[in-house]
């Protein structure tokens, strides 16, 4: 138990003083380990609250304001196209379109706070807020015109068509594209917070596994070196210490880990996925509105054809020359903003949308009477199913989100909890073993 | 313990240098443009180079902060001088397509042209829109799409004359080899300002075509830096007051400017 010859003093200061560097190094090296842990759990704290909880939320709500708005062009179209001998139904279009218009503002109040430090979004809802009043003075004199005209259904007289020109070029040339890169935008805060944060855990990490290394190696040798000078084979309280350690190592790596792969799931799957399934859903959205333009206004027929081409493109891309070839070359193997869908998905989606395109293809070989009655029914049943899937698939990967943002979080609160205790009490454990030592040379 | 410390510095400092290449950390960029397109980008007697897309690049580059270099290629070479790592942006009218855009990405579009048709001034009754072309000659810049758009996108059956280049196609206009040229209407009104050139701007705007700005596959930082200032510069009427500087007096409809949509860097 005791040392067999009585030491000179200088060799006793000597160990002493060994025996208090080597705790003290293990004191501090358990220090900079807990100071990792916090520092990482802090800096991915902070960017799960962006993505989580403040910037991720808001994105997915501009993202409805694409859609909604072009909703609403959608329903001034089907007003005019229907007419007067479809009363109740443009009576409906007339409640949808002012339910629209709530949902509007509520959307362009979301994205300005969260614009509060960026001008240029800032006015960019300025401009969309500007450019709707301006939309609704022309939309409502096309309708008044309209009104006045009472025509049946199909295409009502020029003027009423040049009137809703004017307002669907500013929704289209103006407002959609702008609501548009809002969503863009405030992806890009998203993507540059995740980066950020990306780049932090991996430090944090590496940070984390050199210090708790480090102070594995000092408590290891504060016990090697007790071992060899005092004749002891272990001094229970540092075994304690060094298992806690260890412990609190592993765990913070393994949190830490949990919490970087929580994020990099919420983003990837989660929130990429909602803002690509979103987008999809509101370019489906205005190819609907095109078919009824296409309707409307003779004058443009053209137009209309191909901006629901180039669309379709951009939603399910297959190589292709003009609309007839697209519908007729339509497979599963698409490419485009729904490419990335797979398994049971893609082939649901694909079902829906490929009966979309041959009602649209059908459409489009009718005389104009019949083909406004064959898009009032038919024709919007299978736009409606494919919206119905597209829909159900954003809802799944939006609680995919909160899944995964909630997993991170719970990571967070045991990091805080667990293992600041855990390596305190291994702290106190260092000195409760080195204390008894230390004492026998005073 | 200094091993073991150096060992730590090794690998903080591997991370900190994982961030792809951009254009952001540049002070000066080089831009490469075509010399040869009048009113878009051409050289000036002076030797300077002006033009609508050079006055964009420079406002978007200062906008950034940098400094340009310029880079004066020839029409093949767009893709090529981001992919060997020759010029940081290209500014030569590009618009987006799949294929492009598996080598190269793409910021803006900063400007939405349409396409349009110019004809003799004595058709001017005849042909005035798309499908008036068919069963009527029309110029193919080889290399270009444009004539394919109209013949097998719109189904319009226009006659279709090769040529190698618009200089050509003016030519084969005045003598009556062809009659109509279509390309975007900033290129048309380009080729009207030519001295001797005599052609009427039909206004059928169909086909939009986005102009857009290509940068160097993965540069997502620079492509949503450069998305920020074409915001910023439709915003503060820079770009209102630029198109009207180069096409005011052009024949070009300037009443409704679109706002560009974004294609999106990632």
């Amino acid at each position: 138990m005791t040392v067999t010859a009585t030491p000179p003093v200088r060799r006793k200061e000597s160990v002493s003083g060994r025996v208090r560097t080597l705790a003290g190094l293990s004191l501090l090296t358990l220090a900079l380990l807990l100071g990792a842990i916090l520092a990482g759990a802090a800096s991915t704290g902070s960017s799960l609250r962006v993505i989580g909880h403040d910037a991720g939320p808001q994105v997915l709500a501009t993202t409805g304001l694409h859609r909604q708005m072009s909703e609403m062009d959608a329903l001034v179209a089907e007003t005019l196209l229907l007419g007067r001998e479809y009363g109740p139904q443009r009576q409906a279009d007339l409640t949808g379109y002012d339910q629209r218009r709530l949902e509007i503002s509520e959307s362009l109040l979301k994205a300005y706070r969260l614009a509060m430090d960026d001008p240029a979004e800032q006015r960019t809802v300025e401009s969309l807020i500007e450019g709707l009043g301006r939309y609704e003075r022309l939309a409502a004199r096309a309708r008044l015109l309209d009104a006045q005209s009472g025509h049946t259904a199909g295409q009502p007289p020029d003027d009423v068509v040049a009137a809703y020109q004017q307002a669907t070029d500013l929704m289209h040339r103006e407002l959609l594209p702008q609501a548009y890169n809002l969503t863009l935008e405030t992806g890009t805060i998203v993507r540059r917070a995740h980066d950020a944060q990306r780049s932090a855990t991996s430090l944090a990490r590496t940070a984390v596994i050199v210090t708790g290394l480090l102070a594995l190696a000092c408590l290891l040798g504060l016990q090697a070196y007790l071992t060899s000078r005092f004749r002891r084979v272990f001094a229970p309280a540092l075994v304690v210490a060094t298992v806690l350690t260890a412990a609190g190592l592993v765990t913070g790596t393994a949190l830490l880990n949990r919490q970087g792969q929580a994020l990099e799931e919420a983003k990837r799957r989660g929130f990429d996925s909602v803002l690509t399934l979103s987008r999809a859903r509101a370019i489906s959205k205005s190819m609907h509105a095109d078919q009824s333009r296409y309707l409307l206004d003779r004058f443009r027929r053209d137009t209309y054809e191909h901006t629901f081409l180039d669309k379709s493109r951009t939603v399910a891309a297959v190589e292709s020359t003009s609309l007839p070839d697209y519908q007729s070359r339509l497979h599963a193997d698409f490419q485009g903003l729904l490419g990335g869908l797979t398994g049971r998905d893609r082939h649901r989606l694909f079902a829906v949308y490929q009966r979309f395109q041959q009602a649209d293809a059908r459409m489009r070989t009718m005389p104009a009477e019949a083909a406004i009655t064959f898009w009032d029914g038919e024709l919007t049943q299978t736009y409606e199913s494919y919206d119905k899937v597209l829909e159900e698939l954003v809802r799944r990967h939006e609680s995919d989100f909160e899944r995964a943002i909630d997993s991170g979080d719970g990571a967070l609160e045991t990091l805080w909890r667990s293992i600041p205790a855990g390596l305190a009490a291994g702290a106190l454990l260092v000195l409760a073993g080195v204390w008894p030592r230390l004492r026998e040379y005073r | 313990m200094t091993r073991v410390l150096i060992c730590l510095i090794l690998l903080l400092t591997a991370c900190g240098a994982a961030r792809p290449q951009s254009l952001v950390d540049k002070d000066e960029l080089v831009v490469a443009i075509r010399s040869d397109v009048p009113l878009i980008s051409f050289k000036r007697q002076d030797g300077a180079y002006d033009g609508f897309n050079i006055d964009v690049a420079k406002d978007l580059v200062s906008r950034l902060g940098k400094r340009i270099r310029w880079l004066e290629i020839k029409a093949g070479d767009q893709l090529t001088v981001l992919t060997d790592g020759r010029a940081d942006l290209v500014f030569a009218h590009m618009s987006v397509t799949p294929e492009r855009k598996k080598v190269i990405d793409f910021a803006g579009p900063y400007h939405v042209d349409f396409q349009d048709i110019a004809v003799r001034p004595a058709d001017k009754g005849v042909i005035r829109d798309v499908r008036d072309l068919a069963g009527r000659r029309i110029c193919w810049v080889r290399g270009t799409n444009i004539a394919q758009r109209i013949v097998d996108e719109r189904r319009v059956k226009a006659v279709v004359v090769a040529a190698p280049d618009y200089n050509v196609c003016l030519e084969m206009i005045k003598d009556g080899r062809i009659d109509a040229i279509s390309t975007n209407s900033q290129i048309l009104a380009g080729l009207l300002t030519r001295p001797g050139v005599d052609l009427h701007l039909v206004g059928a705007t169909f086909n939009e075509q986005r102009t857009s700005i290509g940068v160097r596959k993965g540069d997502v930082d620079g492509c949503e830096e450069l998305n920020r200032a074409i915001t910023r510069m439709y915003q503060d009427g820079t770009a209102h007051m630029l198109l009207d500087k180069w096409f005011g007096r052009s024949g070009i409809d300037l009443s409704v400017v679109s706002v560009p949509q974004f294609e999106g860097c990632s």
